[in-house]
C-alpha cells in the first residue's frame, strides 16, 4: 500500500509554505476616550529601510531615465558610429562627450519630471481658472506674457546662445552681433513673437476662424521681409537664424503650457473641443519668430556697421584675455546661472498670476515647489550637457562629414572618398539623421494619435509618422546641400513655402491644421542642439557664411509631405467612390483597401 | 522569490456616495482618524434610487464615488461607524456602505514591522 502525505505537510516540511499574520497586528484601531469619543489615530509616515526605499524609487526613475535614454542614445550612437566607421575618425574628447550626453539624459529626466509635477499643474490651474474670472483683454495680455516666459524656459533656446560662439565674426558680423551682444534681446523678441502667436491662436479657436487665411496673412510679411533681406548682403547671413528660430521655439514647455491656457479660454468662451481647437498655435508660434528676428536684424543693422562689430568683438576678445572671468562667466557656472535665469521668470510669473489674479490656494504646494526645484536643477544639468555633449558631438560630426568629399585641413586622409561618392554619403547621412531622429519623437506619436482620431481612422498614425519623418529627412538633406553648395536660403524658403501655400489652398482644413502643426512637433530638445551645432560645424568646415537654415528646411519638409499625403488619400477615396458609383456591386473589402 | 506573507483578519469596506458634494472627502478623513491607512476611489454612475423616488429623484445625483478600504477586523466597526457618521448616510439619498470579509490579502510589508512581529511571534505558517 503506497504511503500518502498531505501536500500541506510536505510543503511545510521543505519550507515552501507562505506565512500569515493578522491584519490586527499592524492596523491598530482607534481607541475611545472616557466619553466614548474616538481618539484619532495619528497618521504616521511609513518607515522604510534603505533597501526598500531603493526598490520603491527604482521603477520611478528607470522608466523616466529610459525615456530620455531612448531619445538621446540612437542619435548619439548614429553620429559616433558614422564618424568611426564611414569617416574613419576617432572622436576627440569622447569621454567628455559621453559625460555630457549623460548630463543631457539626467538633465532632461529632472526637467521633464519637474515640468510634470510643478509647472504643469500651475499652468493648468491658470488655464482653467483665469478665463472664467478675468475679462478677455486681461487674459490675452497674460497669454502674451506667458509666451515670453515659456520661451526663456525652453531648453533648446540655450542651443541658440551656444551656437553664437561658433559663428565667425568676420564672415557674418550681424549674425555674430545678434547671437552675442543682442542674445538677450533675441530671446525676448522670439518670446514676444510666441506670445503674439499664442494670442492670435487663442482668438482663432475662440471664434472658430479658419487657419488658412491666418497662414496666408502670416506668411506674406515673412516672405516679403525674407526677399527684402536677401537683397542686402549684410542681412542675408541672418536669414538662416531667423528661419531656424521658429523651429526652436516649439518645445516641451511652450506647447503644453500655451495650449492649456488656450483651450481653457476656448472652453470658457463656450467653444468646447471642436477637435481642431488645439491646433494652430504651434504653427503661428513657428512663423511669428521669423518675422520678429528679421525685424530685429534690420534694427541691428541701423545701430552699427559691420566694421564696428568686428572691432568691438576683437576688443572684447582682447579684454577677455586679460581679465580673469568671474565664476558665472565660465563653464559650468555660466550654465547654472543661465539655467536659473531661464526658469525663474516663468515661475515668478505663474505665481504672481496665481496670487494676484486667481487668489486661489495651490493644492500640494510642497509638490509644486519640489517640481520647480527639479526643473531648475534639470535645466542647469541639461545646459552643461548641451555644452559638453550635444554641441560638441554635433560640431565634431559637422566638421568631419565634409571630409568625405573635400579636403579639410587637419583630417588625414581627406577627401576620404571620390567626390561624388563622398557627397552622396554626406547627403545620405543627413537624410538618415532626419528620418531617424523624427520617427522616434514622442510628440509626433501623440500628434499621430490625434490625427487618427480626427480623421476617423482614414489617416493612420503610422502614415503621418512616416510622412513627417520623410519630410524632415528631405528637409535636413536639402539644408545640408545648402551649406555644401552655398545656396542662398531665400532660393529654398520662398519656393518651398510657395508650394506649401498652394497645397494649403487646395487641401481641406483638417489636413492644413495637421500639416502645419507637424512641423513644430518634430524639433525637440535633443534634435535642435545637435542639428544646429552640426550645421555650424559643417558650415565652418566648408567655409559657408553661416551654418543655420537646416532646421527651417526640416520644418517646411513635413508641411509639404503631410499635405501631399492628405491629398493623395483624398484622391484615392474620390476615385474609389467614382468606381463604386459606376459599379455598385463593389464589396466593402475594396473600400477598406482604398482607405488604407 | 521570497515567501508571500498573507494578512488574515482583513475586511473590505465599500461605500457609494455622491461625487458632487464634499461627502467622500469628509468620510476619508474620518476613516483615517479611525485608523484606516488608505483608500481607493472610483467614479461611477448610480441607478435605481433616482427612478423610484419619483419627482424627488432629481435630488439624487447619478454621479457617484465608490470608496474601497481594506481594514483589520478590530478597525472594522470603528471605521464603518466613523464613515457613516461623517457621510451622514442616514440621510435619504446619501448613499450606502457595506462590509465584506477578505479571504486573503497580500502586499508589501515594511521590514521594520515584519521584524518586530517576528520577535513577538506573531508570524504563523499559512495553511
Amino acid at each position: 500500500m503506497p504511503e500518502t502525505i498531505r501536500l500541506a505537510d510536505f510543503e511545510r516540511a521543505i519550507g515552501q509554505t507562505n506565512e500569515e499574520i493578522s491584519a490586527n497586528d499592524f492596523l491598530p484601531a482607534a481607541q475611545r476616550d472616557a466619553d466614548g469619543n474616538l481618539i484619532p489615530v495619528p497618521y504616521e509616515p511609513v518607515k522604510l529601510t534603505a533597501g526598500e526605499a531603493l526598490r520603491l524609487v527604482k521603477p520611478y526613475i528607470s522608466v523616466r531615465f529610459m525615456d530620455q535614454l531612448k531619445a538621446v542614445m540612437p542619435l548619439a550612437l548614429y553620429l559616433a558610429l558614422f564618424q568611426l566607421l564611414i569617416l574613419h575618425q576617432v572622436i576627440e574628447n569622447s569621454w567628455l562627450i559621453t559625460g555630457g550626453l549623460f548630463a543631457v539624459i539626467v538633465g532632461l529626466l529632472f526637467f521633464m519630471e519637474g515640468l510634470a509635477v510643478g509647472l504643469m499643474p500651475l499652468g493648468q490651474l491658470i488655464g482653467n481658472g483665469l478665463p472664467r474670472r478675468s475679462p478677455l483683454p486681461v487674459v490675452l495680455f497674460i497669454t502674451m506674457l506667458l509666451g515670453i516666459g515659456v520661451t526663456f524656459a525652453e531648453p533648446a533656446i540655450g542651443a541658440l546662445q551656444a551656437a553664437g560662439s561658433n559663428v565667425s565674426v568676420e564672415r557674418a558680423p550681424y549674425l555674430y552681433a545678434i547671437l552675442n551682444e543682442w542674445a538677450g534681446t533675441l530671446v525676448l523678441v522670439v518670446g514676444a513673437s510666441v506670445g503674439l502667436a499664442a494670442v492670435l491662436g487663442t482668438l482663432r479657436f475662440l471664434y472658430g476662424w479658419s487657419l488658412k487665411p491666418i497662414i496666408y496673412m502670416a506668411l506674406a510679411p515673412v516672405l516679403a521681409l525674407t526677399i527684402y533681406a536677401s537683397g542686402d548682403p549684410d542681412l542675408t547671413a541672418t536669414l538662416g537664424l531667423a528661419w531656424d528660430a521658429g523651429a526652436v521655439t516649439t518645445g516641451p514647455v511652450t506647447v503644453p503650457l500655451v495650449l492649456s491656457l488656450g483651450i481653457g479660454i476656448a472652453a470658457a468662451g463656450g467653444q468646447g473641443d471642436s477637435g481642431l481647437s488645439g491646433f494652430g498655435i504651434v504653427t503661428l508660434a513657428s512663423l511669428f519668430p521669423i518675422l520678429g528676428v528679421l525685424l530685429l536684424a534690420i534694427y541691428v543693422t541701423t545701430t552699427a556697421t559691420p566694421a564696428e562689430i568686428i572691432e568691438a568683438s576683437t576688443a572684447a576678445a582682447a579684454a577677455a584675455g586679460q581679465v580673469v572671468p568671474a565664476w558665472y562667466e565660465t563653464s559650468p557656472g555660466l550654465e547654472i546661472v543661465s539655467g536659473v535665469r531661464a526658469i525663474l521668470p516663468l515661475v515668478i510669473f505663474l505665481f504672481l498670476v496665481q496670487k494676484l489674479v486667481l487668489r486661489e490656494k495651490i493644492a500640494n504646494v510642497g509638490e509644486v515647489i519640489y517640481g520647480i526645484g527639479l526643473t531648475i536643477v534639470g535645466m542647469c544639468i541639461f545646459n552643461i550637457g548641451l555644452t559638453y555633449g550635444l554641441s560638441m558631438l554635433g560640431a565634431s560630426a559637422g566638421s568631419l562629414v565634409p571630409s568625405a568629399f573635400m579636403a579639410i585641413d587637419g583630417i588625414e586622409p581627406s577627401p576620404i572618398y571620390v567626390y561624388v561618392v563622398g557627397l552622396t554619403i554626406a547627403i545620405a547621412f543627413a537624410w538618415c539623421l532626419g528620418f531617424g531622429s523624427t520617427i522616434a519623437e514622442p510628440a509626433l506619436n501623440a500628434l499621430g494619435q490625434t490625427t487618427e482620431e480626427l480623421t476617423n481612422g482614414v489617416f493612420k498614425k503610422k502614415t503621418l509618422v512616416y510622412a513627417v519623418s520623410v519630410g524632415v529627412a528631405f528637409g535636413i538633406a536639402i539644408g545640408l546641400c545648402k551649406l555644401i553648395f552655398n545656396w542662398p536660403l531665400v532660393w529654398m524658403v520662398v519656393p518651398g513655402y510657395a508650394v506649401a501655400l498652394i497645397l494649403t489652398f487646395i487641401s481641406n482644413e483638417t489636413f492644413v491644421n495637421i500639416a502645419w502643426d507637424s512641423a513644430g512637433v518634430t524639433t525637440g530638445p535633443v534634435t535642435v542642439p545637435l542639428v544646429l551645432a552640426m550645421g555650424i560645424g559643417f558650415g565652418n568646415a566648408t567655409e559657408a557664411i553661416e551654418g543655420f537654415g537646416i532646421l527651417c528646411m526640416a520644418s517646411i519638409g513635413p508641411i509639404i509631405t503631410v499635405m501631399l499625403t492628405g491629398l493623395w488619400s483624398r484622391f484615392k477615396i474620390a476615385r474609389q467612390t467614382r468606381v463604386d458609383s459606376v459599379r455598385p456591386t463593389s464589396n466593402s473589402e475594396q473600400e477598406v483597401q482604398a482607405i488604407l | 522569490m521570497s515567501k508571500i506573507t498573507y494578512l488574515t483578519d482583513s475586511w473590505l469596506i465599500t461605500c457609494v456616495v455622491s461625487s458632487a458634494t464634499k461627502q467622500s472627502e469628509k468620510m476619508l478623513l474620518a476613516a483615517r482618524d479611525a485608523g484606516a491607512k488608505g483608500a481607493v476611489g472610483h467614479y461611477a454612475k448610480g441607478y435605481g434610487a433616482r427612478e423610484r423616488l419619483g419627482a424627488l429623484g432629481i435630488a439624487v445625483e447619478t454621479d457617484k464615488t465608490v470608496l474601497t478600504l481594506l481594514v483589520s477586523s478590530e478597525q472594522r466597526d470603528i471605521v464603518v461607524e466613523a464613515m457613516f457618521k461623517a457621510g451622514e448616510l442616514d440621510r435619504p439619498g446619501a448613499g450606502y456602505i457595506y462590509v465584506m470579509p477578505i479571504e486573503r490579502l497580500a502586499t508589501f510589508i515594511p521590514e521594520s514591522i515584519m521584524s518586530r512581529l517576528r520577535e513577538d511571534n506573531r508570524v504563523r505558517q499559512a495553511l
